[in-house]
């Protein structure tokens, strides 16, 4: 029985502690993830117990096809998808605006040079915060929780290949953003 | 959400990534740079109290079905299977024991009712646990 079964044998049996090592096991991914989809962090919150609310009461139908914490961030991002079609809130955006940006990019601007590292991450944040919901997602499962692709693909439910499509096309346009911001600085 | 102890070596890595990479193309650099920003970008933090906040809706959501209303739901169904036994075991009985089935002489309409009757109680039993739940949430 490895870590995962055996935490779920113990809520299930309703071992005590059991359910808050789960919680404590898993609430950064889903914090994280919930909060690059929705950005306010009290529908954040509210999203996140929904999630643990929702594992306590399907546990016992996790059929170990993937990892506890893919199958939990599966839950989370479909909590978190249903909460931007309420709102009506596009996960991504209508119509394509990254091949633009792919265009401008160039590939000799030394970033480095021009901007300094805490200004640098202030930029990068300023520039996810305008990325749409899913590949500001996709890229927290990807860098912040360090999940691999098949993984973000399993919590998203999207073909790997859009996964790697995404990621690349997120990062593409920070790096256009940044690049324009070292344009201003320099 | 990281400790200081998490930043100091992240740091440390980054500095011996970019000696180690001082060649490198500007291009290669600007895309380290933006695995760093996704990375220590701010993020809002998660509240201290969360966990205990989720243990405390997962206790009122358990409550929420009483011991009363676990045991009433078996109770119904006893009282269902009994009565249906007594309204058509006789006629059932009786048309077995003739040992020729007679299809049309079955009490269909009596088993009908029964089954409805199962049925509604058991959709009504779950509508109640789900409003309990969506309630406690």
């Amino acid at each position: 029985m490895n870590d995962d079964q055996t935490l779920i044998a113990d809520v299930i049996n309703r071992q005590p502690g059991a359910f808050a090592r789960l919680v404590q096991r898993h609430q950064r991914l889903v914090w994280h993830l919930i909060v690059r989809m929705v950005k306010n962090p009290a529908d954040a919150d509210e999203l996140a117990q929904e999630t643990f609310l929702m594992v306590h009461r399907k546990l016992a139908q996790f059929r170990a096809e993937s990892s506890l914490s893919t199958w939990i961030g599966q839950i989370a991002f479909s909590l978190a998808t249903r909460f931007l079609q309420r709102k009506r809130i596009p996960l991504v955006e209508p119509h394509d605006v990254d091949d633009d940006v792919l265009e401008r990019i160039s590939d000799d601007c030394d970033l480095a040079g021009s901007i300094a590292d805490a200004e640098l991450f202030g930029h990068v944040a300023a520039a996810m915060e305008k990325l749409p919901a899913i590949q500001r997602t996709l890229l927290t499962l990807f860098h912040l929780q360090e999940q691999t692709v098949e993984d973000a693909a399993l919590i998203t439910g999207l073909p790997i290949g859009t996964v790697k499509s995404y990621l690349f096309r997120a990062r593409a346009r920070l790096r256009a953003a940044l690049e324009a911001h070292a344009g201003v600085a320099a | 959400m990281n400790t200081p102890w998490q930043d100091h070596e992240a740091r440390l890595q980054d500095q011996a990534l970019a000696s180690a990479n001082a060649d490198e193309p500007a291009s290669v650099t600007m895309y380290r740079h933006i695995y760093a920003g996704v990375r220590w970008a701010p993020m809002p933090a998660l509240a201290t109290d969360f966990s205990a906040r989720v243990l405390a809706r997962v206790g009122i959501a358990e409550e929420a079905v009483s011991p009363a209303e676990r045991r009433m739901v078996p109770m119904l169904f006893a009282t269902l299977g009994i009565g249906g036994g007594l309204t058509a075991g006789p006629q059932l009985l009786g048309v077995l024991g003739q040992f020729a089935f007679d299809f049309a002489g079955l009490p269909w309409l009596q088993a009908a009712a029964v089954l409805t009757a199962i049925a509604t109680a058991a959709a009504i039993d779950r509508t109640l646990v789900r409003n309990h739940r969506s309630q406690a949430a």
